[in-house]
């Protein structure tokens, strides 16, 4: 039976077509040259990554990347701060390996968002869009899944490590785009083992293609049987896959391991190191808990010791082996966390003004964009930027026509990002 | 609040003892008649919706396909061969109405509402507090839905629950909405709306909703009941003197809202009483609940159809138009209005009613290839539509096909625990959406790998010596008898020819080593076939 070709299927462009591309965008020398490992890794294409830190809750800015020191009592972190790499910035002390790292990436001290809830949050970073009733905009890996197919990958373009089960990456572009989602990297893939020879296998799937022929007759241009299909197509290619070893980790060394950290968010960013060596688009990795309305101080000190080791060792290896300059990390939540200290010694939701880390990728390290009023009297930071301009930066980064209108179901055009690029954040 | 932890959870285990004496008002539950008139109404509100929509309707399914939705519509898992031997054996006329009386009357009915309403009160995620006990919720419910008691009560008993939730385990409702030691008015609130007014309050939080009547001020004074309430020790207490605040984005700071009726405040008197009645979460549920307040009754007979049909009615199952606003459904939602709120309130009724009808009964196939016109002929309800199971019907029907007799369930506590923490997992791993379970959601490759990969299919057809590819190998006394029984335990219906010509040359080929692999195989494909993860 002859395959059909579907939107998802990475195994469909050949070598030639990959070229082919390649040669018609007339972008290749614009790419950057691969070290030897990562050339090996990934093969002659120099396609672009991005891998995304997703701190779920909301990071409090003072207590990371924008501390005050010395501010008013109740406004500042009462941790201490650290110089980093970038001279002249500081950081809260939580982040000692981080401040060694800081000038391969850039801080942006002056993020702003208009969303406070968690939902609407998550929604305006992860898309570069207000949430709306009628349109569900998709996110920035659905995107650059979409619009920079990956080639001689026979991994998904967009996989999402440790986040929430229940999002839908996809968007109006389609459930073809959502992010495939792993719960707990570092270990084999889950159920793409069939578990019997290749014999039996072989006569499973012939008998689920009689049996599907047998379900559609009748129900040809039913919704329901054409998703369920592909997603059976895309499950198979996966269990196909030559390449399912990318996400065990036992055959890193005990050294690297233990830089990222021994628990799921360390193995997660060294899972996403390995698939973007492998050409993989889109790695996002959560880390919970960082929603401190009670205790902040705790909180945010707790989850500081299980970012800094592993996003510090993730730009590291990154960078060792050619492949920063390839790949945007983006380390962000939804909104930073009130300068005042509500009265269960928390900080509570503030979009005005919060930070991010940005760098990789073509994006220029060692710069701080922004300031926060370090009294906490003024809601709005200098030179801000907004989150569309973020989107736009990474976009126009990665080679993606960012202010390109897109075709949703429903017959509107929408444009993919309606900001524009952050000049400062342009290498030179 | 901690110290409180060790108490409740003495107080939790005695509740049940405490429960276990009240009773519930329970209306007889009774086979519905063959010419039961509000079954009449709703077969002429079909017809009338077909004629002014043009459509014909497409033929009916065989009764093995009905017996199929019955099951998974009542019982949340597909029919075992037991059940289906039986039901060939059943001689009665119009032997699928006496069936759904049957399964009715089942605990296994009770046990799946409460999940599925569970999911629309409290979602399936757990709260910040130890104050908190789904499962006693879920067993509330169930018993609720077993003795079929009236649903306006349920509803009352929930949105004034007060007390402890381990003697009143309604209460669980409130306590699902505690966060940080405090009762989250504005989920709550949602929450109430959703599942008793089908209504999605969420926009009007903040601002007047300009897709519904639904006004700011509104929300608050719904919210303003639910700010009565809070945390003492164990106990949910109210306090009428107690405001709403709404937060900071919403209105500015300093600014309160008391607990206010939104319209037709009248709905919400005492009719027990002579004096006014106190704006208290009684009076909020006497308003809910109130004879002519037709969101109540909507909302319920909606979800109620979204079960057993796997859509419903009118989408999103929690966010109804206004009663008024004429639509293609209108025919169809107001009979089974009527017919909820005349029978008092009677789940197991008004659900004879909805299975019986013609919509339940039309084939899912129809001889067209325009999305548009497949489209309308769903809208119109003359085809039956096809929907994915839920994971936890999926799960359940994956259990049942390891087995010709129908699965009871595990009797023994460590035995019910191992299971329901295996259907927990595969819910997990296959991503339940839980209170947004009704919303149209994606087949995802990690779904389709659990299928075809994961733990519970090869529990369930692992080809050992107690398997079922086992049995079938050496019970069967043909080849062709064994081929039907697979299509049987896993579709409900035979194979037919071009299929019987594709499986049975496997078998006959087969040796005695490789014919229960040949069997298993059989099994697993028919299982991950599109026909088994769908009620169609």
């Amino acid at each position: 039976m002859r395959r059909r070709p579907g939107p998802f299927d990475w195994q469909q462009l050949s070598r030639r077509d990959a070229l082919r591309i390649s040669v018609a965008g007339g972008l290749s020398f614009l790419l950057p040259p691969l070290g030897v490992r990562a050339r090996e890794e990934r093969g002659t294409g120099r396609a672009k990554s991005l891998i995304l830190l997703w701190m779920n809750g909301g990071q409090s800015q003072l207590e990371s990347w924008d501390p005050h020191p010395g501010g008013p009592a109740g406004i500042s972190t009462s941790l201490g701060t650290i110089s980093t790499s970038i001279p002249g910035v500081e950081i809260a002390e939580s982040y000692p390996q981080m401040a060694e790292q800081l000038h391969r990436v850039s801080v942006i001290r002056s993020l702003v968002s208009q969303e406070t809830s968690h939902e609407r949050g998550r929604h305006a970073v992860r898309t570069g869009h207000r949430q709306l009733r009628h349109v569900v905009h998709p996110t920035l890996g659905a995107i650059l899944a979409h619009q920079l197919p990956t080639v001689e990958v026979a991994l998904p373009p967009y996989l999402s490590l440790l986040g929430p089960p229940r999002s839908y990456e996809g968007g109006h572009l389609g459930h073809q785009y959502d992010a495939f989602k792993v719960h707990q990297p570092g270990g084999a893939l889950k159920n793409v083992d069939a578990g019997v020879s290749s014999e039996r296998l072989a006569r499973r799937r012939k008998n689920l293609a009689v049996l599907t022929n047998s379900f559609r007759r009748g129900r040809e241009a039913a919704a329901e049987v054409k998703t369920y299909e592909r997603a059976v197509d895309r499950a198979q290619q996966l269990m196909d896959s030559r390449q399912l070893d990318v996400f065990r980790i036992d055959t890193e060394s005990q050294a690297t391991r233990a830089a990222y950290g021994s628990h799921e968010f360390g193995r997660g960013c060294l899972v996403a190191r390995r698939l973007v060596e492998r050409g993989v688009r889109v790695v996002e990795v959560s880390l919970n808990g960082w929603d401190s309305h009670v205790d902040n101080l705790t909180k945010q000190r707790g989850r500081a010791k299980v970012l800094d080791p592993a996003m510090s060792a993730l730009i590291d290896d990154l960078a060792a082996r050619d492949l920063l300059q390839s790949t945007v990390v983006l380390c962000v939540g939804e909104f930073g966390r009130t300068p005042t200290i509500n009265k269960n010694e928390g900080r509570d939701h503030w979009p005005h003004a919060f930070s991010c880390l940005v760098g990789g990728g073509g994006i220029a390290g060692g710069r701080r964009i922004g300031a926060t009023d370090p009294t906490g009297q003024s809601r709005a930071p200098s030179d801000p930027v907004s989150i569309p301009d973020l989107h736009a930066t990474i976009l126009a980064t990665l080679g993606v026509e960012y202010g390109k209108r897109l075709q949703t179901p429903t017959g509107r055009r929408l444009a993919i990002c309606t900001g524009s690029p952050v000049a400062q954040l342009l290498a030179e | 609040m901690k110290q409180w932890g060790f108490l409740a959870v003495v107080i939790m285990a005695t509740g049940a003892v405490v429960w276990g004496s009240r009773s519930a008002a329970s209306i007889t539950s009774r086979p519905l008649d063959a010419g039961d008139a509000h079954l009449e109404q709703l077969d002429a509100a079909c017809v009338e919706i077909w004629l002014r929509g043009g459509v014909e309707p497409v033929g009916e399914a065989d009764e093995l396909t009905v017996l199929r939705r019955l099951t998974l519509g009542l019982h949340g898992v597909i029919p075992s061969l037991a059940q289906i031997r039986e039901f060939e054996a059943d001689r009665r006329p119009d032997r699928l109405r006496h069936w759904a009386h049957a399964l009715l009357e089942d605990r296994k009915f009770a046990d799946y509402f409460a999940e599925r309403f569970a999911r629309a009160l409290v979602d399936t995620l757990g709260a910040e507090t130890d104050l908190y006990d789904r499962s006693r919720l879920v067993t509330y419910l169930a018993d609720r839905f077993d003795a079929n008691a009236p649903f306006d009560e349920t509803a009352r008993q929930l949105i004034s629950a007060s007390g402890s939730p381990a003697v009143r385990p309604e209460v669980n409702f409130v306590t699902a909405a505690i966060s940080e030691d405090q009762l989250n008015v504005e989920m709550i609130t949602r929450r109430m709306g959703r599942a008793f007014l089908g209504q999605r309050l969420d926009c009007a939080r903040c601002h007047d909703d300009p897709y519904s009547s639904w006004r700011q001020d509104g929300f608050e004074g719904l919210a303003g009941y639910f700010a009565q309430a809070s945390l003492e020790g164990i106990v949910v207490r109210d306090d009428a003197t107690r405001e709403y605040t709404p937060t900071p984005d919403a209105r500015p700071e300093g600014e309160t809202a008391s607990a206010c009726l939104p319209f037709e405040p009248q709905w919400g008197a005492d009719s027990n009483s002579d004096d006014d009645a106190s704006a208290d979460r009684e009076q909020l549920a006497r308003w809910i609940t109130h004879g002519e307040n037709r969101r109540f009754p909507r909302a319920i007979v909606n979800r109620l159809w979204a079960i057993v049909y796997g859509r419903p009615l009118s989408s999103p199952v929690d966010n109804l138009p206004d009663p008024d606003v004429p639509l293609v459904l209108s025919p169809l939602l107001d009979v089974l209005e009527q017919a909820f709120v005349a029978s008092g309130y009677d789940v197991k009724y008004v659900l004879q009613v909805m299975v019986a009808s013609r919509p339940f009964r039309l084939a899912s196939r129809y001889d067209l290839r325009d999305e548009g016109e497949i489209d309308k002929l769903l809208r119109h309800f003359a085809a039956f539509p096809i929907s994915r199971l839920l994971p936890c019907e999926a799960f359940a029907s994956l259990r049942q096909t390891a087995s010709v007799n129908t699965l009871v369930g595990q009797v023994d506590p460590v035995g019910r625990f191992l299971e329901e923490a295996a259907a927990r997992e595969y819910g997990r791993e296959y991503g339940d959406f839980g209170c947004d379970e009704l919303e149209p959601a994606p087949v995802t490759t990690e779904q389709a790998l659990l299928q075809m990969n994961g733990q519970a299919i090869r529990d369930s057809l692992d080809a050992d010596t107690v398997g079922l590819a086992n049995q079938l190998a050496y019970l069967s006394s043909s080849d062709e008898r064994c081929l039907k029984a697979c299509y049987l335990v896993c579709l409900a219906r035979r194979p037919d020819r071009t299929e019987q010509k594709h499986f049975l040359p496997q078998l006959q080929q087969a040796d005695s080593a490789t014919r229960v692999e040949v069997i298993a195989d059989t099994l697993w494909s028919l299982v991950n076939s599109p026909e088994f993860v769908h009620n169609r």
